[in-house]
């Protein structure tokens, strides 16, 4: 698992990727910015569809089997068992989200045109009325 | 302006101090110069806007984002949202700049000299999907009890074991995410939360940081990903312009 965070650049652990794909792009700014009345904003074909198509059901029973899954795919007991690289890849291969994944990428191949270079999946950014007092509340209690 | 005879709007990229319009010249979306609207102490940065023209998200996506990096790189900017047209210059000066002066005054004057940077942690699942059963007795029991259970079959104790695990990595994230965050408290001005993500996702966040602790944030982080990298990867973008803490305006819909 360190062979991932040996190769950054530089030497460094901390990742310092350059934002280059449209995904990127479209991860930093979608549904950011300075927002005014509807009626002026001219939202451009597409961008209303995708926030609302890349909305993640979290706490679903599907969501649980996943975490199951992913649980029982590992072998915490195992001894002289498969070789853990191979493991990690088995994992990233197969256990990531099946049921969000294609939702996402779909939903970023209509934005992006297919040119799906992100590195693992869309984060599409989204409207959240928690977020500003989840970060207030940080700094209340960090005073 | 091409085609006077068409149907233009008024694409708005940012609010500038009027002092800090830049000098040189950017094309924008559609490959039209960028101009200003001025209205005393600010500018709105705008571009004329054909309405009638086919849309490329594409390129319009990387029209906007470049001017605002353009921007950015040379005064402090109120980014508007992506896709901000008004019907013309006045209606700019109606509906933005009037009846927002005040605040948007006090938003530049608090990003002066400060940039976004956006910090994601993954954890390497594996590694903490271990932690997390081996801490919990009971999980660790369900986990023996189900591991040869076909995954096909939603049973019971499969649903269990996936409600306690999540629960359990959501406490983990949540201590896991204070630990960095409070490391890089004194060095930033302001966080956000970012949604999105994966179950492996330890946090996603936007931080306003003082160009004068850009440095000091960068190795604060570099020692927490050297300290952590067997259970968690840590990623840091940006500069960008302060997408993420620019909301709250009195008329934001």
């Amino acid at each position: 698992m360190t062979q991932q965070a040996m190769q950054r650049r530089g030497g460094g652990y901390l990742e310092r990727p350059k934002p280059s794909g449209l995904a990127d792009v479209v991860e930093v700014i979608l549904d950011k910015g300075l927002v005014i009345d509807a009626y002026v904003r001219v939202s451009l074909v597409g961008i209303e569809l995708l926030t609302i198509d890349a909305r993640i059901v979290v706490a679903s029973v599907d969501t649980y089997l996943r975490f199951a899954e992913a649980t029982n795919r590992l072998d915490l007991y195992a001894e002289g068992g498969k070789d853990l690289s191979e493991f990690i890849g088995d994992l990233q291969e197969k256990g990531a989200s099946k049921k969000t994944s294609g939702v996402i990428s779909g939903a970023k191949k209509a934005i992006t045109g297919g040119d799906d270079d992100d590195d693992d999946g869309g984060r599409p950014a989204r409207k959240s009325s928690a977020r500003k007092s989840s970060a207030r509340r940080r700094q209340t209690d960090d005073a | 302006m091409p085609d006077p005879a068409g149907r233009w709007g008024c694409y708005v990229y940012g609010i500038v101090g009027a002092d800090g319009a830049p000098q040189d010249v950017c094309h924008g979306v559609g490959d039209v110069q960028v101009e200003y609207v001025h209205s005393g102490p600010l500018a709105a940065v705008v571009s004329a806007f054909d309405l009638d023209r086919e849309v490329s998200l594409r390129a319009d996506l990387t029209a906007h984002t470049k001017v605002l990096d353009w921007l950015a790189a040379r005064t402090t900017v109120v980014p508007m949202a992506f896709g901000t047209v008004t019907d013309d210059a006045a209606a700019v000066e109606e509906t933005i700049i009037g009846p927002g002066g005040d605040v948007l005054l006090d938003l530049l004057q608090w990003l002066r000299g400060t940039s976004q940077f956006n910090l994601r942690g993954v954890y390497h699942r594996e590694r903490v999907l271990g932690e997390v059963v081996r801490a919990d007795p009971r999980l660790k029991e369900l986990h023996e009890r189900t591991r040869d259970l076909p995954q096909e079959l939603p049973h019971p104790e499969l649903i269990s074991l996936g409600e306690g695990v999540s629960a359990a990595l959501d406490r983990k994230k949540a201590d896991d995410s204070e630990r960095v965050l409070d490391a890089v408290a004194p060095f930033v001005v302001d966080l956000r939360d970012r949604v999105g993500g994966d179950m492996d996702q330890v946090m996603n966040v936007a931080m306003l940081v003082p160009e004068t602790q850009r440095a000091r944030v960068e190795e604060t982080l570099e020692q927490i990903a050297a300290a952590e990298h067997e259970r968690m990867r840590l990623q840091l973008t940006g500069p960008f312009p302060p997408y993420d803490f620019v909301e709250g305006m009195p008329w934001v819909s």
